[in-house]
């Protein structure tokens, strides 16, 4: 029963070519109702019923007199049963409802009606004969029921008849009542304006058909928006709501006008827009304006809007304030952006208008009235569509966000949270799309950046950094680099503004960040100036975020132009670069990191050395000593600084033989001097590989290894201390392992001796009776924690004896014992 | 360019005995001083749960990379290397894994650096049967008397004074309780193949 009713009135309704403003009621109400409006709902239901009985009633009467062909009491009874919809009682839902009734047994009487023309009687006869009809509505219901027929008979042109029938429903100037009315006029009027189309009548035009259809339109649209100030003012939100149930029976013209075939564009633009804009504007109600407008764009063909965008863009700058112009725009950019997806001609056309230009120039004036919100959506949209055009999209994306930037600044104060995150979706966007080479050359895009606050700058900043190392972008220009560091320079720099106290972990992170974005930026081509240039820029920059920064990008700085110094061929460049890194490393240390600044100096001396360039080389080691001398705080970094530097020494390959000899000797000297006796026992052994120079390079290999023998026999007697001082101190048996170390090394040696120059076979005979005895005490003790030591010596005796194996002359004269 | 691995024979039909273990061994990452990150191909193939064991030479440089690395695997064991600033690393480690020890130790304290016989004696002190060490960013493993030197090089290919350009390389075991099977060796961009 009831959804089949309903099913039936959805049906009617969409006969009508309307959407479905009432069909779906929900069946419970999503707001509690008060009892107030429970006893409102329940009286408009009883009034309803009541009415619809009413018209059931007089249609009964009505179809009897049809059958029995009495005119007059046809008359009569059509009369009475429209008089129902006279009634002021119902909410427009209601009324709707008993329109569709009415509308119903309408159809019955217009079929009456024609029958009656063939009949004899003239339409024009009939539509004298309905004026006499008592009451106003009634009587123009009739009018245009018989006006259909009147119309369709060709006794009179058809524009003087649409003319007549849209004045006189002037007549009802109630809202609700009028709309109805006018509604019916526009359904029963479709038939009439085919008939123009067809070019039926010679003496109505199109232009005449639009007129009429122009006129009802305004005149729709008028009683609309006074529906607003009927009632008390606070009942105001509910008739909004009531208003815009009933918005597509004014948008039904539009639609109408649209899908007219001789509309074409020019009498579009001349005619129907202006007039259509006209009453819009004119109205000055949000809702009709924000419907209409979009109306507009859902409803004409996108040909005709690039063809009129200035008039359809400048009259957005005059509607209502509380209008909300920027969902218009989007529509209208939206839509553009599906036209030119659809095909190549379609771009063609709305590049031949020039409509980009077209869009931008009033976007731009307009903003100037609109709200911070607006702004930004209008200017997402226009970039998403900017980007999804096919070509040349670079340099409008530069001009739209250049505007953007323009129309936001201009409009001052800081933006709110909802408009920040729209400017950085704005952002975002071309960072997806293009290249970082690209993005770069956007000039615009820092002064869209800068509107931003410091946080969000640095985010997007983050984004910027993260895209290039996830694509592994390299960028060779210094000038692009440039524009890089300008982009994201407020991760560079300290804040002036905000010196608040500033987290150094999240510096650490942006700071590795921004270090691994330097292996990013050099030449493609070796080119090695290239890249260089590039490195002091960097540096440059980097020296302005102050200590806290550069103490993480520095060093990486240092690293890539000590690369470059291995690639170059060209010794004046490669000194000239060496000469630079001082200047780097210098900053380091005085952040102050000198231990940093040791490491660094350390890698110098080994690049230095493998290019040969020895007083560079120098100069870099005396500088690591230097700090190791004056900056390296406590023991336990000492003695590691000291290990590093003398790997470094034995590394390189290159000294001469003084400056050789100052360096070993000085490392040497500063080994004895480290605190702990092990630590000096490791460290003078370690420094005997210094005095070891392997035959064939330098000229007196048998000086240099006479000294080899020295530093072993130091470090054993440093060891026997050791071993002194832990035997009287604490009475436990001493760092047996420093001596099976000097053990292996002394093998070490003799094993690449030819023959015994240096080390005899009976200096390692003796320390091997010295290491056997100390660690049988040590297996005797029976204590677990010299296991290690007692391991090592076994591994050491099963060494010797593989080589024993190996080389039996060699080794012949020794001789182990477990 | 296209990366080759290089699986044994004899390692993948040992397969299906006993308590294998996958060790990845890997160092000298030197992020973001030397490099910006691992390649993106190592990326791919060191997923989490993969691998049993992380034995790392050291100089990581950053916690960032040191909790990446914990995402492929959490029992990692780390070692100081010459650029690992804050972090409490120990000097070296031996770690035992099946019946064998494997020692670590990042090499800038072994002098001369990357030289067999130093190497050996700290093998012999640490008394481990295979010792991981790096520093000098070349791969290389080498058999030594009975026992196994190790250097997985550099996991990223970072500068290295002495190379003119380092090819980014680690290196995978399969350990079984009694015999390490084989060494994967995993290398970028070089053609050469490595049992």
């Amino acid at each position: 029963g009831e959804k089949k009713g309903r099913e039936r009135e959805r049906r009617r309704f969409a006969g009508v070519g309307l959407s479905l403003p009432f069909a779906r009621q929900p069946a419970t109400m999503s707001v509690p109702e008060s009892t107030m409006e429970q006893v409102l709902r329940s009286e408009q239901e009883k009034w309803l019923a009541d009415a619809k009985a009413a018209v059931k009633q007089q249609a009964f009467y009505m179809k009897r007199a049809i059958d029995e062909d009495s005119l007059r009491d046809v008359f009569k009874y059509s009369s009475a049963m429209l008089g129902e919809l006279r009634t002021s009682l119902l909410s427009p839902q209601k009324y709707y409802e008993l329109y569709m009734r009415a509308f119903d047994e309408l159809r019955g009487l217009e079929m009456f009606f024609e029958e009656q023309r063939g009949k004899g009687h003239t339409a024009s006869e009939l539509y004298e004969l309905v004026q006499h009809a008592g009451n106003v509505l009634p009587r123009l219901y009739l009018l245009v029921t018989v006006g259909a027929v009147f119309i369709r008979s060709h006794e009179s042109p058809i524009k003087s008849l649409l003319k007549d029938l849209v004045e006189m429903c002037s007549g009802i100037q109630h809202p609700v009542r009028g709309l109805f009315l006018r509604s019916y006029l526009t359904q029963v009027s479709k038939e009439a304006l085919q008939l123009i189309e067809n070019k039926v009548d010679t003496e109505t035009s199109t232009e005449d058909a639009v007129e009429f259809v122009l006129q009802n339109f305004t005149e729709m649209n008028k009683l609309w928006v006074r529906m607003k100030h009927q009632g008390p003012v606070r009942e105001r939100s509910k008739r909004e709501k009531e208003r815009k149930e009933l918005r597509d029976l004014v948008g039904k013209n539009l639609v109408i006008l649209s899908s007219m075939e001789d509309v074409d564009e020019a009498m579009y633009g001349k005619i129907v827009l202006p007039r259509i804009i006209e009453q819009i504007v004119n109205c000055k109600d949000e809702l009709a304006q924000a419907y209409l407008m979009d109306c507009i764009i859902q409803v004409f063909p996108d040909e005709f809007h690039i063809k009129n965008l200035e008039t359809f863009l400048d009259s957005c700058g005059n509607l209502q304030p509380n209008t909300d112009v920027s969902s218009i725009l989007c529509g209208l950019i939206n839509r553009l952006s599906r036209f030119m997806e659809a095909s190549q001609a379609h771009a063609e056309l709305f590049e031949s208008v020039g409509a980009f230009n077209k869009i931008l120039e009033p976007v731009s004036r307009i903003s100037s009235s609109l709200d911070q919100q607006s702004v930004a959506n209008i200017y997402s949209a226009i970039l998403d569509f900017t980007v999804g055009q096919k070509s040349d999209t670079l340099d409008r994306v530069d001009l739209v966000l250049g505007q953007c930037a323009a129309a936001l600044g201009g409009l001052g104060g800081s933006l709110s949270g909802q408009a920040s995150r729209t400017l950085k979706g704005i952002l975002t966007k071309p960072l997806d799309i293009y290249s970082i080479t690209e993005l770069l050359e956007l000039s615009s895009y820092p002064s869209v950046m800068h509107l931003l606050d410091n946080t969000m700058q640095k985010q997007v900043a983050v984004d910027i950094v993260e895209k290039i190392l996830q694509k592994g972008t390299v960028i060779s220009d210094v000038k692009k680099v440039e524009s890089l560091f300008d982009f994201i320079s407020l991760l560079l720099k300290a804040d002036e503004e905000d010196p608040v106290e500033e987290d150094e972990d999240d510096i650490e992170e942006e700071q590795n960040l921004i270090a691994r974005l330097v292996h990013q930026m050099r030449s493609e081509t070796n080119d090695i100036d290239n890249s260089f240039s590039i490195l002091q820029l960097a540096k440059e920059r980097f020296e302005k975020g102050g200590p806290l920064r550069l103490k993480h990008t520095m060093p990486t700085v240092a690293f890539d132009v000590l690369q470059l110094v291995k690639q170059c061929e060209d010794a004046e460049k490669s000194v000239k670069m060496l000469q630079y890194l001082h200047t780097i490393i210098d900053l380091i240390s005085e952040v102050p990191q000198p231990e940093k600044a040791f490491k660094l100096y350390l890698e110098c001396t080994l690049v230095a050395d493998l290019k040969k360039l020895e007083d560079n080389a120098y100069d870099f080691m005396t500088a690591a000593f230097d700090i190791y001398e004056n900056s390296i705080p406590d023991t336990k970094a000492q003695t590691e600084a000291l290990a590093m530097l003398i790997g470094t020494l034995n590394d390189c390959a290159n000294f001469g033989e003084d400056n050789w000899d100052t360096l070993i000797t000085t490392a040497t000297k500063w080994s004895i001097k480290l605190l702990k006796k092990s630590d000096q026992c490791k460290a003078v052994y370690s420094c005997s590989h210094l005095f070891f120079r392997k035959g064939g390079e330098a000229e007196a290999s048998n000086e240099t290894s006479d000294k080899v023998l020295v530093c072993l026999k130091r470090a054993l007697t440093i060891a026997k201390q050791a071993q002194g001082m832990a035997k009287s101190s604490r009475g436990d048996v001493g760092p047996v392992e420093l001596f099976i170390a000097i053990l292996n090394k002394y093998v070490y040696f003799f094993d690449q001796q030819t023959s015994e120059e240096v080390i005899k076979a009976e200096d390692i005979q003796n320390l091997l009776d010295l290491v056997s005895n100390e660690t049988s005490s040590l297996t005797a003790s029976d204590d677990k924690t010299h296991n290690e030591t007692v391991k090592f010596y076994h591994n050491t005796l099963r060494y010797i004896m593989h080589l024993k194996e190996k080389s039996p002359e060699k080794y012949a004269s020794l001789s182990l014992k477990n | 360019a296209p990366w080759r691995r290089r699986r044994s024979e004899r390692g993948e039909k040992k397969r299906g005995g006993g308590d294998m273990v996958l060790v990845l061994c890997l160092g000298d990452l030197h992020v973001p001083y030397r490099t910006s990150d691992l390649p993106q191909q190592f990326k791919d193939i060191l997923l989490p749960g993969k691998v049993g064991q992380i034995l790392c030479t050291g100089d990581i440089c950053t916690k960032e990379m040191y909790d990446y690395l914990k995402t492929i695997c959490t029992n990692i064991h780390v070692v100081k290397g010459q650029f690992d600033e804050d972090h409490a690393y120990p000097e070296t480690k031996v770690v035992k894994i099946g019946d064998l020890k494997f020692g670590l130790v990042h090499g800038h304290t072994v002098i001369p650096w990357g030289d067999i016989s130093s190497l050996g004696m700290v093998q012999r002190q640490m008394d481990v049967d295979v010792l991981i060490s790096g520093h000098t960013h070349e791969f290389r493993t080498y058999a030594y008397e009975d026992k196994l030197l190790v250097n997985p090089g550099s996991a990223t290919g970072a500068y290295s004074s002495k190379e003119a350009s380092t090819t980014p390389s680690f290196c995978l075991f399969d350990v079984d309780s009694t015999k390490v099977s084989r060494a994967q060796a995993q290398w970028c961009d070089a053609g050469t193949r490595r049992r």
